[in-house]
């Protein structure tokens, strides 16, 4: 799961992306120490040109 | 903010979560000095220094000497020989507002004396430089922005923020003192690229701290991390209801 880092914790720098296990993500994200990262997708827009979202 | 010059009476002295400004008389020099090269001639046009290596110092603090017992400058600070978080907030023709500037940093404190001589007895409080541990110690500038000045909170910050000109990728670091609270809190920067309530993400968080006792920390982050235009400070109430804080951010460069 990928996550960014808010607050240093060992070999995790903040500020940085890292792509972690899910349940080591998901404790960083509740103890407020990470937040989740949006993985952009491939979407078809009206016009039918490709966009990231 | 506001903006213009300013007096000693409006600075504030944190440590360690204490509120020290009513035992502080003086303090300084705060400096960021680069050493010249021992091989450095006269002549060089531009002398040598390593980029990114600057000493910083705050000088000594010249305090009244006070024995009130937990918070009173004597208490607070007989130990010497450790690290100590260092906030100095720059009030502009009045007591520090949010915004205005700080100076930060992870002190040694050098040495603790009394001078019985004077009266009242001064306590004098020398510091080195940027201690060796210190979580910043990648950061050459300790000069930044208090983004939250000290007070107490009861819910978490809707506010926009403060407009920094531009994003930049060269990192950042946080530095907040809890003076007081009731239970447990996190302490964050956020960061937005439009300055609106719903497009602010956390940038840099304390973590789940207990602020039933004062405490201080710095987070950094890393040295090539963005920081996008505007930033601004907030708070996750965990089983705190109230929290005295302070918060100052300092954008890499």
């Amino acid at each position: 799961m990928k996550v960014k880092i808010t607050c240093t914790q060992e070999g995790l720098l903040a500020g940085l992306e890292y792509d972690l296990p899910a349940e080591v993500a998901l404790m960083l994200i509740e103890e407020d120490k990470a937040v989740p990262v949006e993985e952009k997708k491939k979407v078809k827009n009206d016009n039918g040109q490709n966009d990231t979202k | 903010m506001t903006t213009g010059r300013t007096t000693l009476n409006n600075w504030r002295v944190y440590i360690d979560g204490y509120d020290l400004s009513g035992y502080s008389r003086t303090f300084g020099p705060l400096a960021t000095t680069f050493d010249e090269g021992v091989d450095d001639a006269v002549s060089l046009s531009v002398k040598a220094a390593l980029v990114g290596n600057a000493a910083v110092s705050m000088g000594t603090l010249n305090g009244l000497f006070d024995n009130t017992a937990t918070s009173g400058i004597h208490a607070v600070m007989k130990t010497a020989g450790g690290e100590r978080d260092v906030l100095l907030a720059c009030g502009i023709q009045a007591a520090p507002a949010n915004n205005d500037p700080m100076f930060c940093g992870q002190f040694m404190q050098l040495g603790y004396s009394g001078d019985p001589d004077n009266n009242p007895v001064y306590a004098s409080i020398p510091f080195g430089n940027i201690s060796a541990t210190s979580a910043a110690l990648a950061y050459s500038n300790p000069w930044g922005v208090l983004l939250h000045a000290k007070s107490a909170r009861t819910a978490a910050n809707s506010s926009t923020g403060l407009d920094q000109s531009a994003s930049s990728a060269l990192g950042g670091y946080m530095m907040y003192q809890v003076f007081a609270g009731d239970g447990t809190a996190t302490l964050k920067v956020q960061h937005a690229s439009t300055n609106s309530d719903g497009s602010f993400s956390d940038l840099i968080s304390s973590g789940s701290v207990n602020c039933s006792s004062p405490l201080s920390g710095v987070v950094a982050l890393a040295r090539t991390a963005t920081v996008n235009r505007y930033v601004r400070w907030q708070l996750a109430l965990g089983t705190a209801t109230s929290v005295t804080f302070a918060i100052g951010f300092v954008r890499g460069n």
